[in-house]
């Protein structure tokens, strides 16, 4: 009959607090920008229902023309020979940008990194927002009938998606994370 | 740190988890909606004044106020499309999830954790909607509920994304896939 080696001593277990509670000390950060950014949505109305709707509207009836659309942007209205759309908040990058501004200041790394991610991420999450509206704007005229699940399923959780590869992006470049 | 390889691997890994849940997606909704809504009504009949949800012919979520041993229906009715905003974790968190760049033991763990979170979340944010628009209905001026109803209409988009992040963040942070 073979001697068993001897077990190894087991290796302490981590305490909870040690294991899980930084990952809720940031998560907090996080769910407190996302919130904080609903927040000022709802109290200063006119940030994101006027202002920013007009400028996505501008920029996407810009975007369109550069195409040959051609059409008109009155407002938060886009009206051209393919779509007669109306930007309301949720149409605009505002919640997409709560998410990645969140992310990334949430995220442990220097200063330095999440002034860079949010200087160019901020930019290129716009730039795909107005890329979804045109598409949509596509959508509404050569398939209609399938433009409402588009719109309200597939487009918003790409969006997303989108939202967190430019993140997930960031990290893997940029975010050099303070605890190894 | 992760690497923009393992960046790439999340990515091409989400897009046909993401079109295998969006295909899932319209059979899930029938059998899972209900059970939903009754949980919320559920919860909201232990609240003062009891309160409940259902749907109309046309699938939209309705309100009611429930005292007294009968159903008063609230003025107010939520479109379809805001239906499957809230719904839109059920595409999103498995497939983020399943795509996160970890060992597929842990990304299946996650998954188990994450379905029913997903499921308290639904409840929550259909419970918090309902009573955010009643109090709305008592007093339309009233901040605190415009900011709760605001946070509880966009958490369907909000919420996949900082479920993910919750259960994630650590292997991002702690840059090591699978360890930690």
């Amino acid at each position: 009959m073979s001697e068993q080696e001897p077990r190894p001593p087991a290796a302490p277990q981590e305490p909870w607090t040690r294991r899980y509670g930084f990952v809720l000390f940031y998560w907090l950060i996080f769910v407190g920008i996302l919130g904080g950014m609903a927040a000022i949505n709802e109290l200063y109305r006119p940030l994101v229902e006027v202002y920013f709707a007009e400028w996505t509207a501008s920029v996407t009836g810009s975007a369109m023309q550069l195409l040959g659309w051609g059409g008109s942007v009155n407002g938060i209205r886009i009206v051209n020979g393919y779509c007669n759309f109306r930007i309301i908040d949720e149409c605009t990058a505002y919640y997409p940008i709560a998410i990645y501004l969140a992310a990334v200041m949430a995220f442990p790394c220097p200063w330095r990194n999440k002034l860079l991610g949010v200087l160019i991420g901020i930019p290129t999450v716009i730039a795909f927002n107005v890329l979804r509206l045109v598409s949509l704007c596509y959508i509404y005229k050569t398939y209609p009938t399938v433009f409402d699940t588009i719109h309200t399923l597939f487009m918003q959780a790409l969006m997303i998606f989108i939202t967190i590869v430019i993140w997930i992006v960031w990290v893997s470049f940029f975010g050099q994370p303070k605890r190894a | 740190m992760f690497s923009p390889r393992t960046a790439r691997q999340f990515i091409l890994l989400f897009i046909p988890l993401f079109a295998v849940m969006a295909f899932l997606y319209f059979w899930i909704i029938p059998v899972y909606e209900p059970v939903v809504l009754d949980a919320a009504s559920w919860v909201q009949s232990k609240m003062d004044p009891p309160t409940a949800v259902g749907t109309d012919k046309w699938g939209r979520w309705k309100a009611f106020l429930t005292s007294g041993g009968y159903r008063r229906s609230l003025d107010v009715t939520w479109a379809v499309s805001v239906k499957h905003l809230h719904y839109l974790s059920i595409i999103l968190l498995p497939s983020l999830v399943l795509a996160t760049p970890i060992p597929w033991r842990k990304r299946f763990k996650l998954l188990a954790i994450s379905l029913p979170l997903i499921f308290v979340a639904h409840v929550v944010a259909i419970t918090g909607i309902v009573r955010m628009y009643y109090c709305l209905t008592i007093d339309p001026g009233d901040k605190l509920c415009m900011i709760g109803a605001r946070i509880c209409n966009t958490s369907g988009q909000l919420f996949g994304a900082a479920l993910w992040a919750l259960l994630t963040f650590r292997y991002w942070v702690g840059g090591r896939s699978g360890d930690a």
